[in-house]
């Protein structure tokens, strides 16, 4: 006897079921059934992960049924899909039982049902269904003649023998067959502790309190064949294999579905890709394409055809021709991204022949990956690209994919905490102060403590249910830039529900499903640094007088760019500003583009966990390359000195050195996310020691390597993105050197973004001689601008914007700027008569001082202006008082420059504490270049930044700037505890430490002692530090 | 006219987890925002400050005790104050939630000056633990800006004015977005704020900072609302010789409760207990509470329930008077009144009244509750609680197949003596306060037994057998 389940949810009936769609489909193989349908509630979230799960047993016999259970006032209805047509049914009818409801809920009717053509459908009555059946649900026997059953479940509990009468007499009343089930929600009794708990994090109540919610026993689970032969007659187990032998729908039928309004009429997807790339090549090499360059062309297409992927560079191609077209600037990245293909199609500017040393730039053929391009474009104007999207194909054929929010270990403890009735002050407590950053393999036995709960018991149970809820899917939510496009109208393909954002709609799938399906995906992203660079570009160009572009940058490596990148001096520049790539960057000293490909990717957790930097830092700086441990390797890894740095190196290892094959390849880039858990990830690190071990490769590297793939895993960077990365980052260094003026009002104008305050940024550019003017009624626009200066007169001089002015709105200034006449506003008067300037906007003005030219101090013009239309509108006749007010001093003067507008043009609260005696024993930051290394001394700045890098345990690098540029503090382990309060808390922070300096001089930090807070000097100014804990 | 004003900074840690000043860190929460209230001053010198998240403070001090702030609390707390205040002013004021007006100028002569008044309540306060500041002005409002600014000082009104220079204008405690605007035009101390315009600083800045201002300085009146101390009923009797016996006291006594529950009814109150004093001559007095099982204002509840409570009363020595006493009221709860005479209120009425009577019999500590709860272990499923529960708080996943007769303790059995003739049903439950029932129940009867009896028979996966409860 054999038995298929067909009524079972996984835990993507969110916090109802209790298990992953992997481990049910296992638990059915080992029970011995014949298949499994996963009927999540409304939904086929899970099932390609359960599809998955199948492919890699590889059972021919083992069959995986699509379907969906629903509930309608104590009826349960199980709609399983018999084929293809059938599936689309069950997208339709979920989307739009999804999109009546709110996010996360649904509406269901019975009714409903009746559009289903080519489902099945296994009926659950409640209990207590009259015999008299209600018309929905007669119209519902009609229609599914044939195709309907009746289900029996039997769970040991006291409804069961009325449910049996139930059902047998409708049975012979209604002439339907029985099929019984377990109703799985988990696939094995063990987690009858975590659906409990579940249950009881979904009724927002802790365990104990909502017994009548839970489940009285474990027998919802996958049970044994035996066991069901017990409870249930052998007609009504047999069933349901009738049943699934009448399914034949399989997800596999869903892939290559590609959009074919990419190419025009004419021309099939090959010859078109064929043309549009040579047209590409011939802009690209205006003289002559190079021999080497055809022959990698032609190898690409090759490819691109076997594997059938014209399609997806075509529409690609075609979103990028548009973003152009309209002046957005993009830049693709990815393993497909930087094709030869890719850079004739202006899909990407890294030029595959000049960056030479790249490995494997392209797809493998031998590795069953799909292509993957991501294409960053301005944050500003992707949704320009968004809607195009949209409108191209159509809103009923694209959506933006869904992201699975799982539980990790911060949200896991949390939630089981209040599901086991704990005291949420200790609870949150203890998880604000626990390092999670830091955690090792142990950490559940550092979190639950006595601190959380004293019952011991409480405590077991939380180590006993957060493994299991680790990982578990919460809730659906909506993928950055994830699109899927299809060929047929996507909601047959898969269903659509509501996003918490108005009128956004999310599919039920995440990215990796799709890939699983190789279904076509584009990934839309944003990146302000995009914008920042077209914004300076334009501004070069007015300058210019013609249209300076990003292909106008000389890429063949300035040594002077790379002088100012090998100083660290390298505020406001993309990728390489942060205070851990301003470390490396001295040491480093990229002097060419790969160097900066490297330096993008070397200061992330992978390369630092498996010590990999200073093996390379060795190998170039004093060109001892490390000992590649196996021959075969060496093509890897030599452009790196024999040291792995890359995600895509480290998979080459894995199947050059350990063999292995590309499903386990692909399996390994997969999971790299999950490789500390214990299963499935443990075979393939047994797997690739063992092997590396047989071939003689030593221990210790073996485990350099394991770590640095668990620092992937917690933020992977493949080389195939860091290509595309560095070429940004020396773009945004070539402008930042040559039009220091332009790129700052670039980054102004693109705010919020990047690293650095505006007010860094702008002390910054003056260090460099830009020269920045204040916000003035007669001589600012919303933005800010480029403005002829006599000391400047090659770039111009900024002026600060509006848009600088904290509370003034974008119209009001529209409004300024539009009525403003040729000589000016000559009183304020005539700015605040103007129609719709609130007193609000004239109050911003006058505080930001605006009103400067026009006389009086800012005090006063604020006074007037915030009665204006009291005395000029309401009570036109009464004269306002004189009031006079006293002017600010130096100090008032900088605290309300910085509070009105965020910058502080020529002043310094350091210099005024300076110039006050306050910072006596004090060395400024220019003066720090003099002292002499390992000296003690004291420094003193307002903080910008305190950043606890992930990659460096236990050090707290403080970033302060004083009058004459930034210092650079490390604060160490002990240090930060012993003076936490101080660490935390200062805006203005005094440090006694000792100097350290490099072989060359240049890099210079200062290691900290002790630190003084002096915030109480400047209470009023509002510094806020930018901080990453 | 002459006001003081008391403010407690940490009235609430003061009065509901004294001593709050220890060297333990220790601060209260506000739950609505997650941010630190008070915090005392070991908490406060590791770094600690006001409206801190919640979390922040835990960086700094993971060791420190916190405490979340129950509103009702707070204002309970200021209530408690201001009953101590009441013995120095005849108008004390409450300023929520850690201030207290007092109007002084009337009890000047009573207590020999001001002075004398201060030190009084100084002397008081301080000994009952309280951490305050006290000021005096001519106006409530001027006396308050003082207190609250740490200046402690007796002000007349030119004092005052002077005062204010050296108070910088975060001392008015403002809102930020009021504080901001008034930093925005340069004004650094109170006084520059005082001497804008009214007029101005109300249209420019703030309607409400200009109308304080206007009070503190005397240019309008205000008076806070006065503040009553709550009900409290007292009433002595002296009777005219010596009783060796209650008995004879009844009637005295019945009277007097009778004036008892005409006070509650005036007021429409309600009370649970009244505290009976006895006194002897010599001896010192004997006293008990009596006790009703619920609130009630009604006569004959109240007299059944002395005498009930006389009966037991075992005198040490002649009573030569009495006294009634209580403190303890609630509002009458609210009943639907409805044109015809409501036959559940009636109900209840009666219920009330079999219940005290049960309480006086019995004790009322003895009187339980029955209550069911949705636990699926039968030993858990009946709650005795003190109070009534809810009628719609009973379950719905009773299980109807249990017996009536649940053995306290389970019995170990023999199987063999038993035929099973249902089952099973399975239980797996209340893992999670560690008295996991993992049970397989069945239906079975005695053999050997005539006639035989059904018995409610649980297994447990260790295959032990276990008589749990037995069919009528």
């Amino acid at each position: 006897m054999s038995f298929a389940e067909l009524h079972c949810i996984s835990n993507f009936s969110f916090l109802r079921g209790a298990s992953h769609p992997e481990e049910l489909v296992q638990q059915a193989i080992k029970e011995g059934y014949r298949g499994i349908a996963i009927t999540d509630e409304c939904s086929v979230a899970g099932v390609v992960k359960a599809w998955n799960e199948i492919q890699k047993h590889r059972l021919k016999h083992f069959k995986l049924i699509i379907g969906s259970e629903f509930q309608s006032n104590g009826h349960c209805f199980v709609v399983l899909c018999q084929n293809r047509k059938g599936y689309g049914e069950l997208c339709r009818l979920i989307t739009g039982c999804r999109r009546r409801a709110e996010k996360g809920q649904y509406i269901f009717k019975p009714e409903d049902l009746l559009e289903l053509q080519h489902c099945l459908l296994l009926w659950h009555p409640k209990p207590d269904t009259p015999s008299q059946i209600p018309d929905e649900l007669t119209a519902l026997i009609k229609h599914f003649s044939q195709r309907l059953w009746l289900l029996l479940e039997q769970h040991l509990v006291e409804q069961d023998f009325a449910q049996l009468c139930l059902v047998e007499s409708l049975s012979q009343k209604l002439k339907l067959p029985i099929v019984a089930s377990n109703y799985a929600h988990m696939h094995h009794p063990d987690r009858k502790m975590l659906h409990d708990a579940v249950t009881a994090i979904r009724l927002n109540s802790p365990v104990s309190q909502i017994a009548s919610h839970l489940k009285p026993n474990a027998e919802h689970h996958l049970r044994s064949l035996q066991k069901l032969k017990a409870l249930h007659k052998p007609e009504h187990l047999s069933e349901s294999l009738n049943i699934i032998d009448q399914c034949s729908f399989e997800l596999s039928e869903l892939h290559y579905q590609y959009p074919e309004e990419s190419v025009p009429q004419g021309f099939t997807a090959k010859s078109y890709l064929r043309k549009v790339t040579y047209e590409g090549a011939h802009t690209r090499y205006p003289d002559a394409i190079p021999d080497s360059v055809k022959a990698l062309i032609e190898k690409e297409l090759r490819i691109i055809d076997e594997l059938n992927y014209e399609y997806y560079f075509l529409t690609i191609y075609d979103i990028v021709k548009y973003a152009r077209s309209i002046g957005i600037l993009c830049q693709g990245r990815g393993s497909a991204a930087n094709s030869v293909v890719c850079y004739c199609l202006r899909i990407t500017e890294v030029d595959p022949t000049k960056a030479s040393l790249l490995f494997e730039r392209f797809i493998s053929k031998r590795r069953n990956e799909p292509p993957d391009i991501d294409v960053d474009f301005e944050n500003a104007r992707r949704e320009e690209v968004i809607q195009y999207i949209y409108e191209r194909y159509g809103r009923d054929r694209c959506a933006i994919a869904a992201t699975v929010i799982t539980y990790r270990a911060k949200s896991a403890v949390r939630d089981l905490g209040k599901a086991l009735g704990v005291d949420l002050m200790q609870l949150e407590n203890v998880i604000a102060n626990y390092g999670w950053r830091y955690r090792g393999k142990d950490w559940i036995d550092e979190v639950i403590t006595p601190q959380i709960s004293q019952n011991n018991h409480t405590l077991s149970c939380m180590r006993t249910l957060l493994p299991q809820l680790l990982g578990f899917p919460r809730h659906l939510s909506q993928h950055v830039g994830g699109f899927v496009i299809s060929q047929g109208p996507l909601i047959e393909l898969v269903p659509i529900e509501n996003a918490a954002m108005e009128n956004r709609t999310v599919i039920q799938w995440d990215k990796e499903d799709l890939e699983s399906l190789q279904l076509m995906k584009v990934d839309v992203l944003a990146l302000g640094m995009l914008t920042a660079i077209r914004k300076t570009l334009e501004y070069i160009s007015e300058r210019k007088g013609y249209d300076f572009t990003m292909a106008d940058i000389p890429k063949d490596g300035d040594d002077k760019v790379y002088g100012m990148l090998q100083k660290a001096d390298t505020v406001g520049l993309f990728q390489v500003e942060s205070r851990a790539q301003m470390n490396m960057l001295p040491r480093l000293r990229p002097e060419k583009y790969y160097d900066l490909v490297v330096q993008v990717a070397i200061v992330r957790p992978g390369p630092i966990h498996g010590d990999m930097v200073h093996p390379y830092l060795k190998g170039k700086n004093e060109g001892k390359k490390q000992e590649v441990p196996l021959k075969e390797l060496t093509p890897i890894l030599a452009r790196t000195f024999g040291v792995p740095i890359f995600q895509e190196q480290v998979i080459a290892i894995a199947m050059v050195g350990a063999d292995f094959t590309a499903d386990e390849a692909e399996d390994l880039r997969r999971s790299m996310a999950s490789w500390k858990k214990q299963g499935h990830m443990n075979q393939l690190r047994t797997k690739l020691t063992e092997r590396l071990l047989g071939k003689g490769v030593n221990q210790d590297y073996i485990d350099r390597l394991c770590r640095q793939i668990e620092g992937f895993g917690e933020y992977g960077f493949p080389e195939s993105h860091a290509a595309s990365f560095a070429l940004l980052a020396y773009i945004s260094a070539w402008l930042k050197y040559y039009y220091p003026a332009a790129f700052l009002c670039g980054l102004l104008n693109s705010q919020p973004m990047g690293f650095y305050r505006p007010w860094q940024l702008v002390q910054d550019a003056q260090r460099h001689g830009v020269i920045v003017m204040p916000v003035d009624i007669n001589h600012s626009h919303w933005d800010h601008q480029l403005q002829p200066h006599q000391n400047s007169p090659e770039e111009g001089a900024l002026r600060l914007g509006f848009r600088s002015v904290k509370g003034l709105s974008q119209h009001s200034a529209n409004t300024l700027t539009y009525n403003r006449p040729e000589q000016g506003y000559q009183t304020m008067n005539e700015v605040m008569n103007l129609p719709g300037i609130s007193r609000e906007d004239l109050e911003a003005l006058a505080s930001a001082n605006a009103f400067q030219g026009l006389g009086k101090h800012r005090y006063q013009q604020r006074w007037e202006a915030s009665a204006h239309h009291f005395y000029n509108q309401l009570f036109m006749n009464l004269e306002p008082p004189s009031q006079p007010l006293s002017a600010p001093n130096r100090l008032d003067e900088i605290i309300e420059e910085h509070s009105s507008t965020g910058v502080i043009l020529n002043d310094h609260p350091m210099a005024y504490l300076r110039e006050h005696s306050i910072l006596e024993d004090c060395v400024s930051a220019e003066d720090l270049y003099h002292i002499a290394p390992e000296k003690e001394i004291y420094v003193a700045g307002v903080v910008i930044n305190r950043q606890r890098p992930g990659t460096s345990a236990g050090v707290t690098f403080v970033t302060l700037e004083d009058e004459t540029g930034s210092i650079n503090v490390i604060v160490w382990l002990q240090t930060a505890l012993n003076q936490m309060k101080d660490l935390v808390k200062a805006r203005l922070l005094k440090v006694y430490g000792k100097v350290d300096k490099d072989a060359g001089g240049e890099v210079i930090h200062v290691v900290a002692y002790k630190l003084f807070d002096l915030t109480h000097q400047l209470m009023r100014l509002e510094s806020r530090s930018r901080d990453f804990h | 006219m002459q006001w003081f004003y008391m403010h407690f900074p940490h009235l609430y840690g003061e009065t509901w987890h004294s001593p709050f000043e220890r060297e333990h860190p220790v601060i209260l929460a506000r739950e609505q925002d997650n941010c630190v209230a008070d915090a005392n001053d070991s908490a406060r010198a590791k770094g600690i400050e006001r409206n801190m998240l919640v979390n922040t403070a835990f960086c700094l001090v993971p060791e420190m005790d916190i405490h979340i702030m129950l509103p009702h609390k707070e204002i309970q707390a200021l209530k408690r104050v201001a009953r101590f205040a009441y013995r120095f002013s005849g108008w004390v004021g409450l300023d929520e939630p850690d201030g207290l007006y007092l109007e002084v100028a009337s009890m000047r002569r009573f207590f020999g000056g001001l002075p004398q008044l201060k030190a009084g309540i100084e002397e008081l306060f301080r000994e009952l633990g309280y951490d305050f500041h006290i000021a005096a002005a001519p106006t409530p409002k001027a006396a308050r800006i003082l207190a609250r600014s740490g200046i402690e000082l007796c002000a007349d009104k030119q004092r005052f004015r002077q005062a204010l220079k050296q108070m910088p204008v975060d001392c008015l405690e403002l809102p930020a977005p009021i504080l901001i605007r008034l930093q925005k035009l340069g004004m650094r101390s109170v006084q520059d704020v005082a001497n804008l315009p009214p007029g101005d600083l109300s249209y420019r800045v703030d309607k409400e900072l200009a109308t304080n201002l206007a009070q503190a300085l005397g240019q309008s009146d205000w008076k806070p609302e006065p503040f009553h101390l709550p009900e409290s009923f007292r009433l002595k009797i002296d009777v005219e010789q010596e009783f060796e016996s209650l008995n004879p006291l009844l009637f005295p006594m019945a009277s007097a409760v009778k004036r008892f529950c005409r006070f509650m009814q005036n007021r429409c109150l309600v009370s649970q207990q009244l505290i009976l004093r006895l006194i002897h001559r010599t001896h010192p007095a004997t006293t008990f509470s009596i006790h009703l099982a619920t609130a009630d204002n009604r006569v004959d509840s109240w007299v059944y329930m002395l005498s009930m409570q006389i009966d037991r009363v075992v005198l040490p020595a002649p009573v030569t008077g009495f006294e009634l006493k209580a403190s303890d009221f609630e509002d009458i709860p609210p009943t639907s009144f409805v044109l015809f005479q409501d036959s559940a209120n009636t109900h209840e009425d009666k219920k009330a009244y079999l219940l005290n009577r049960l309480a006086a019999r019995v004790g009322a500590d003895q009187i339980h509750f029955i209550g069911l709860s949705d636990d699926y272990r039968p030993e858990r499923q009946t709650l005795f609680s003190s109070q009534p529960l809810p009628p719609e708080a009973l379950p719905d996943n009773l299980t109807a197949q249990s017996p009536l007769w649940l053995l306290q303790v389970p019995l170990q059995i023999n199987i063999r003596r038993y035929q099973v003739i249902r089952g099973p049903l399975r239980m797996n439950s209340g893992w999670w306060d560690s008295v996991t029932a993992s049970r397989d129940y069945y239906i079975a009867a005695t053999s050997g037994q005539n006639p035989a009896a059904l018995h409610w028979l649980f297994k447990t996966p260790p295959s032990q057998w276990f008589l749990h409860g037995i069919f009528a």
